[in-house]
Order: C-alpha cells, then sequence, then structure tokens
C-alpha cells in the first residue's frame, strides 16, 4: 500500500476493532484500523468530531475508561510486543516513557494546584531514580529546549499564570522528559491562535528533527497535516477512508470524502 | 424610521478594566482591553473582526451591546449615542440588535423546548400564542431545521443543529444587525461552510447586518465584504475582504496570514515568516505601536508614537502603521 522503503515500524495497529456498550447496545466505535509508524516519520490522522480519531489514539496506550469500553481486538505491536496482551503493570512502563502524550487543552491536563516545575520533576521522578536536584536541572535543560524563555522563573510559575502558548510548550516539555520513542498528540495546536500555532509547529518540526523521533498528529485540521505529516489516516465513523503518504493524498485523493475535506480547506466557503 | 449608512459608528472608544488590590480594593493599575477604536459598521454589510485572543474582539461587541459600558468615547447607533438609550428605547435596542456565540449547547436553555426558546423572543412582545407559533414555524424553515424540531431539547441535537437554533432565536424578532461571535468555530469544517452559506442567504433575505467576530482569517476573507484587523485594543487595518489575502499592508496582518497552515504539501520548504513572542500584556502595554516589539519592520519611530489608522488617499483601505504612510 505505501512506503518504498520497507523498514520494521516502530508502531504497526492491524485490524484495531472498539466497540462500545452504550445504553441503546453495542457501538462499533473503530472498525479494523490498520497503520503503521515508521522511525522518525509523522503520521497524522484526520477526521471529523466523531470519526474516532482521538479513540485511535487512545487505544495505543488502552487509555479508553471502561465504561464506556466494551471490547478492544485486532494488535498494537510496539517494537514488536503486542500491547492489547501488556498487563497494567507493563503498560505503566511504557506510558509517558516510552510512549508520550499531549492533549488539546493544557489548561485540563496540567494540575492548577502544582507548579510547572513540581510537574517536570514529577514525571521524570516517576520513570527515573535521580535525585530532586538532577531532575530539576533536567526540567530546567527541556523549557529550553521547548522555547520557553528565562525557564528557571517558569518552573516556579502555576499553569494559569502563563500563556496558552507556554502551557503547551511545558506539556510538550513533560511529554519529552523521559525521551519517549513516540509522542501522540491529541490535537496539540487547535486552542492556540494561528500565529503561536505556526510556532507550536516549528518546534515539532525541530523536535522530530533533533530527537529523531516518531509523532503521531490527531487533528481536524487538514493544513496542519499538510505542514507536518508524511503519511496520513483519513477516518470517518471509525474507518479507514484512506491512508497513504501526504503527497499521495494532497494531489490524488481516492475516495470522494477525502477529496470533500480537501475542498473545503482549498477552496474556502463553498 | 430613516436609516444612516452606517449602523454602528465608533469614535475614540476606550475600555480599560480597573485592577483592585490590597486591603481596601483599591484600584492598582488597569487592563487597557481597548485603546481608541475608529470603526463603523457600514448598513448591509458583513463586516469581518479578526485578531488573536486577548486582543479584544469579544469585549468590542459586549460594548456594542450595552453589556458594558465604555471607559471614554461615542458610540452611535443609528447616529444616536448609546449610552442615551435607556428605558423602552433600550427594549427596542435589544430587539435590533442580536448576537450569537461561539458554543451554542451553553447559550441555549438545556431545560426548554426549541419551541420555547426561540418562541421565547416574540413572546415578551405581547404577539398572540398563534402568530408567536406561525413564527417560530417559518424562522425554523428558513434555518433549514424540521418542523418537529420545536417539542424536542437542544442536547437532541447536532453542533451545526444548535447553531442554527441559535441563529433562529436571533433572527425571529427581526433585527437589523446580527453579532456573531465565532459563530463557526466549534464546528467541523463541512459544517462551518454550511454554517456561513446559510447566514449569507439569511443576510439577503432579513437586510441585515452582520459583524462576524472570527480569528480564522480565510473564513473571514471568503465570507465578508469588508475587514477589521485588530490588535491590542486597536484596529490597525481595515480593507475590503477580497483585498485581504493579497493586497494587506500591515506586517501584522501579513504575519496573520502567513501563519495560515498550508494546503499544499509541497510548499512546505518555503520559508515562512512566523512572527517571535506572544501578544503583550494589556496591563502593561509597550508604548508606541502595539506591535513594535514583534514586528520584523520596526524602526526608531514606531516604539514612541503610536500610529493612527488612516485612509489611504483613494482606497478603500485604512491602515495604522507609520512604514506605508
Amino acid at each position: 500500500m505505501m512506503h518504498s522503503q520497507e523498514t520494521k515500524p516502530i508502531l504497526e495497529v492491524n485490524d484495531l476493532c472498539v466497540v462500545f456498550k452504550t445504553e441503546a447496545g453495542r457501538a462499533t466505535i473503530l472498525d479494523k484500523v490498520s497503520f503503521k509508524l515508521q522511525k522518525n516519520k509523522t503520521l497524522g490522522i484526520v477526521g471529523e468530531s466523531g470519526s474516532g480519531k482521538t479513540i485511535t489514539a487512545l487505544s495505543v496506550l488502552n487509555l479508553i475508561p471502561s465504561p464506556p469500553l466494551d471490547s478492544m481486538s485486532g494488535e498494537i505491536r510496539f517494537q514488536g510486543e503486542n500491547l492489547l496482551t501488556f498487563t497494567k503493570s507493563q503498560l505503566r512502563k511504557v506510558r509517558g516513557n516510552r510512549i508520550a502524550y499531549i492533549f488539546q487543552e493544557p489548561m485540563t491536563a496540567l494540575n492548577p494546584v502544582l507548579t510547572i516545575g513540581d510537574q517536570i520533576v514529577e514525571m521524570i521522578r516517576a520513570h527515573n531514580s535521580i535525585s530532586k536536584k538532577e531532575a530539576r536541572d533536567k526540567a530546567v535543560h527541556l523549557l529550553t529546549e521547548v522555547g520557553i524563555t528565562s525557564p528557571i522563573q517558569r518552573l516556579k510559575n502555576y499553569p494559569h499564570e502563563i500563556s496558552g502558548g507556554m502551557r503547551q510548550r511545558a506539556m510538550i516539555a513533560i511529554a519529552l522528559s523521559c525521551d519517549p520513542d513516540i509522542l501522540i498528540a491529541d490535537e496539540p495546536t487547535t486552542a492556540l491562535d494561528v500565529t503561536i500555532q505556526a510556532q507550536v509547529l516549528d518546534l515539532f518540526k525541530y523536535l522530530i528533527e533533533s530527537r529523531g523521533m516518531s509523532i503521531i498528529f490527531v487533528t481536524h485540521d487538514l493544513g496542519v497535516i499538510a505542514e507536518i505529516a508524511d503519511d496520513i489516516l483519513v477516518l470517518q465513523a471509525g474507518k479507514t477512508i484512506e491512508y497513504d503518504s501526504i503527497d499521495k493524498v494532497f494531489h490524488d485523493p481516492q475516495h470522494p470524502y477525502t477529496q470533500k475535506l480537501l475542498s473545503l480547506i482549498k477552496g474556502g466557503v463553498a | 424610521m430613516s436609516h444612516p449608512l452606517e449602523i454602528f459608528t465608533l469614535k475614540e472608544v476606550v475600555k480599560h478594566y480597573p485592577i483592585l488590590g490590597g486591603i481596601f480594593k483599591r484600584k492598582v493599575g488597569q487592563v487597557r482591553v481597548i485603546n481608541g477604536i475608529n470603526f463603523a459598521i457600514a448598513r448591509g454589510e458583513i463586516t469581518g473582526l479578526v485578531g488573536e485572543s486577548g486582543c479584544g474582539k469579544s469585549t468590542l461587541a459586549k460594548l456594542l451591546i450595552k453589556l458594558e459600558e465604555s471607559t471614554s468615547g461615542t458610540i452611535l447607533f443609528n447616529d444616536r449615542p448609546l449610552d442615551l438609550i435607556k428605558g423602552a428605547e433600550k427594549k427596542q435596542f435589544y430587539r435590533h440588535v442580536q448576537m450569537i456565540f461561539q458554543d451554542p449547547l451553553s447559550s441555549l436553555n438545556p431545560r426548554m423546548k426549541v419551541k420555547d426558546i426561540v418562541g421565547e423572543m416574540v413572546r415578551i412582545q405581547g404577539v398572540g400564542k398563534e402568530v408567536e407559533k406561525e413564527k417560530v414555524l417559518r424562522i425554523l424553515q428558513e434555518v433549514e431545521l424540521d418542523v418537529d424540531a420545536i417539542n424536542r431539547y437542544p442536547h437532541e441535537f447536532s453542533g451545526g443543529q444548535r447553531q442554527r437554533i441559535a441563529i433562529a432565536r436571533a433572527l425571529i424578532v427581526e433585527p437589523q444587525l446580527l453579532i456573531a461571535d465565532e459563530p463557526v468555530s466549534a464546528l467541523d469544517l463541512s459544517l462551518q461552510a454550511k454554517t456561513l452559506t446559510l447566514l449569507q442567504s439569511l443576510k439577503k433575505r432579513y437586510n441585515l447586518t452582520i459583524l462576524l467576530i472570527s480569528h480564522d482569517l480565510k473564513k473571514v476573507a471568503d465570507f465578508c465584504d469588508s475587514v477589521a484587523v485588530m490588535y491590542l485594543g486597536r484596529i490597525v487595518e481595515m480593507l475590503p475582504a477580497d483585498k485581504l489575502l493579497s493586497q494587506c499592508r500591515h506586517p501584522y496582518t501579513k504575519a496573520l496570514i502567513s501563519s495560515i497552515p498550508i494546503t499544499d504539501p509541497s510548499q512546505r520548504k518555503k520559508k515562512k515568516a512566523v512572527i517571535r513572542g506572544e501578544v503583550p500584556s494589556p496591563i502593561d502595554l509597550p508604548p508606541g505601536c502595539a506591535f513594535h516589539q514583534r514586528c520584523p519592520k520596526r524602526f526608531e519611530k514606531c516604539d514612541l508614537v503610536v500610529p493612527e489608522l488612516k485612509t489611504t488617499p483613494g482606497e478603500d483601505h485604512q491602515l495604522a502603521c507609520f512604514l506605508q504612510q
């Protein structure tokens, strides 16, 4: 289907099905979704609300709460091992450490009563046995890496004291704190202004180059995907509509739904 | 009633919020949200208002609908000063100026049926039950909702349908001006286009004037007649919408446009002019042009003097930048 240079993918999802239990009966939320994530590449997952893009991202680390989750089937292979067969303690070692998340609204994802510094240090010390001082130094280093000016002062700030763009940078710093192999970003720029969005996207591009990370980028904005992704997975109502390299999808979309989505961003108000 | 060309005229409008501190809650500073706006909304047009969050777009809307009072300056509604509109006249004013909000679910009462949400507007005017029902049915038809919607509650609808209920509620009283504060930002892409097209057709039918507040420059360029770009409580550029993407001159407007994500991955290699930094705090406004700290083209004068919004001779284009004047 894709990738001329077929190397071993870092993450491989095969026939992932997610079923929810609702009052009205069982609902298939994801229906046989498959994709591969190569090292140092970015996969964009696009779709409208309710298409299952967030559920796809959450299911990678088994983060969907039950209820509503009824059952999951298929395979999620991370470096060869099927994450769906992992025990809770095994998963805990992967979550945050090897695969990290960034959420849309940093204000709800960050703890309002802890300083930015406390939250980064907590994350580092949860996965590494190092001293508080070392963890703090690492936190300063991380904040500098994500482009936060005067990081030593920022460590003492609470989330509400800094701007939205800076909060999202702090979230990225927390996600990077354990040197993950994969970063899953769920609408990380949707709540930001266009100018700040452009800055954060530049930061992602820089991180992909400097750290050699793989990123799953979930968004409804095809423009953002065009900026950053190598491959693209288009979902609609839990089904894969199109999955191919970014150039192919943008220049020669096969499915009418993708064609319509693209015409909306290219032509504006139709 | 004869109507002037400009439905709203703003002259040097200023809105500052005090910051209270200390034991006696004395004023210790002020948040300067709106800093001298000269602006007019032309009748029968769709005027777009764009800018980053915190630049004062929504505060401006609040001033227009008398939810807030301006600190200084004059706002004229149909040539009548807004602060003189009181009593019975105020009731009429609220009929003529209607507003729709970003998130329809939080602006619709979850315990009321659609027929009451929409019908309440005309019930207040004292029309009879029969007329009320007739009006509700007609307006729901115009916003393309089914007739059986009247007996349902807001949570039973999708986001796009809810926004259309909000539109129906605003338009049932046949206002002159509709203020739409980010009306489609919470909707999916395909619904955004549909809702905006609906607004456009309703505008023609109802002879409406629309003020569209948005942060999406592309939507504004496609959908509006003219566009005002705001930065830190001032309007920095105003021009016809069809010229926005190609002929804007203010460095801030240019930066906003270059920040719009590309639509074609092959353009990725092109270097974009991403502006650095964030919007300065309105508590601690920089002297001179508010944009000078982030401006790629600043020179000495920008740090000291505030540029005024001036009309370019012979053009329908207003600009507040020394570079171009």
